[in-house]
């Protein structure tokens, strides 16, 4: 009988420290909200908007003035080629426009950035890393130039690369042609969407807590 | 597993998986979308370069370097896939938090949280 209460005791000693186990865990768990993600910024949001409308407006200008093919770029004589409205130097300050712009999205998206928890900078390091050896940026000394960002600041700086990019292919080439516009177009169309995408995303949420 | 102060917390864990599977199913679709989104435009880019091949519009070098811009967009798309699934996961993890934390306050009694 005493080794009965014994064990009896004894198991409840067990089960209490099991409980109080789980208590621990539970707090531990449940200790505070996280935030993985920096929080929805919708002049971020507008500001894109107004990047993207800005870009396909210069786009349509392009595609208006260029000629379609490369014997109708070639047809096109020395002596007034530089006076073409298609010609880069007219475009270099909308280029520049541009650049300036998604640098300033870049500066808006990583004010924001403070807010990511610290196990939300780490996973989305680790994330970037594997982007990142997945496919490389086409721009190496722009992503040494801003270092680690967030998830959603890199998005800003790969569009930066990519107006960079679009810049020096019509300095080089002098004219582009009507197919090199179009392609544009539909790449501008789906990064900012992409963009919008998740930015977006953040937002219905936010409304429904 | 414990009933403290009338707090059964196999009830909280129940709960708790509730209210994670109603966050996964009210954001699913939106994950589902940009992933179709990546795929569909895996299709469109090569549609679009062969007929601007076919049509003479585009040389190699225009190919090359449409490609080279369709890098830049998988990365903003794997970005925005990774963004839009981090806030879901986000969005589970405090659901699952809320259930617990008014679960234990009850429980013990204190405000901890």
């Amino acid at each position: 009988m005493y080794c009965n209460s014994m064990v009896a005791s004894s198991n409840r000693f067990r089960s209490a420290i099991v409980t109080m186990a789980a208590v621990f865990l539970l707090l531990s768990l449940s200790a505070c909200s996280i935030k993985l993600v920096q929080p929805f910024d919708e002049k971020l949001l507008n500001d894109t908007d107004a990047f993207y409308k800005k870009g396909a407006v210069m786009i349509i200008e392009g595609q208006n003035f260029s000629p379609k093919t490369d014997q109708d770029r070639q047809s096109i004589a020395d002596a007034v080629f530089q006076q073409n409205p298609a010609h880069f130097s007219k475009f270099e300050s909308k280029y520049d426009g541009l650049i300036v712009d998604s640098e300033s999205l870049i500066l808006r998206a990583m004010s924001r950035s403070q807010e990511i928890g610290t196990a939300g900078q780490s996973i989305q390091k680790k994330i970037e890393e594997l982007i990142g050896a997945s496919v490389p940026t086409n721009c190496p000394d722009l992503q040494s130039e801003f270092g680690k960002v967030s998830l959603t600041a890199q998005n800003y700086v790969d569009l930066k690369c990519l107006i960079l990019n679009w810049k020096e292919q019509h300095r080089k080439s002098g004219i582009l042609k009507k197919a090199n516009w179009e392609g544009r177009k539909l790449t501008l169309f789906n990064i900012v969407f992409a963009i919008e995408k998740a930015e977006s995303f953040k937002k219905e949420k936010e409304n429904n807590k | 597993m414990a009933t403290i102060n009338n707090v059964n917390f196999d009830d909280v864990v129940n709960e708790a998986l509730k209210a994670a599977q109603i966050v996964l199913s009210d954001n699913w679709d939106e994950a589902r979308d940009i992933v179709e989104n990546i795929a569909k435009g895996l299709v469109n880019d090569v549609s679009f370069i062969a007929k601007k091949k076919l049509s003479g519009e585009f040389n190699e070098d225009d190919a090359r370097v449409y490609l080279e811009d369709q890098k830049m967009l998988a990365r903003v798309r794997l970005r925005s896939l990774a963004i839009i699934t981090l806030q879901i996961a986000e969005r589970v993890w405090n659901a699952i938090a809320d259930v617990f934390r008014t679960a234990i306050k009850t429980a013990l009694k204190w405000l901890l949280l």
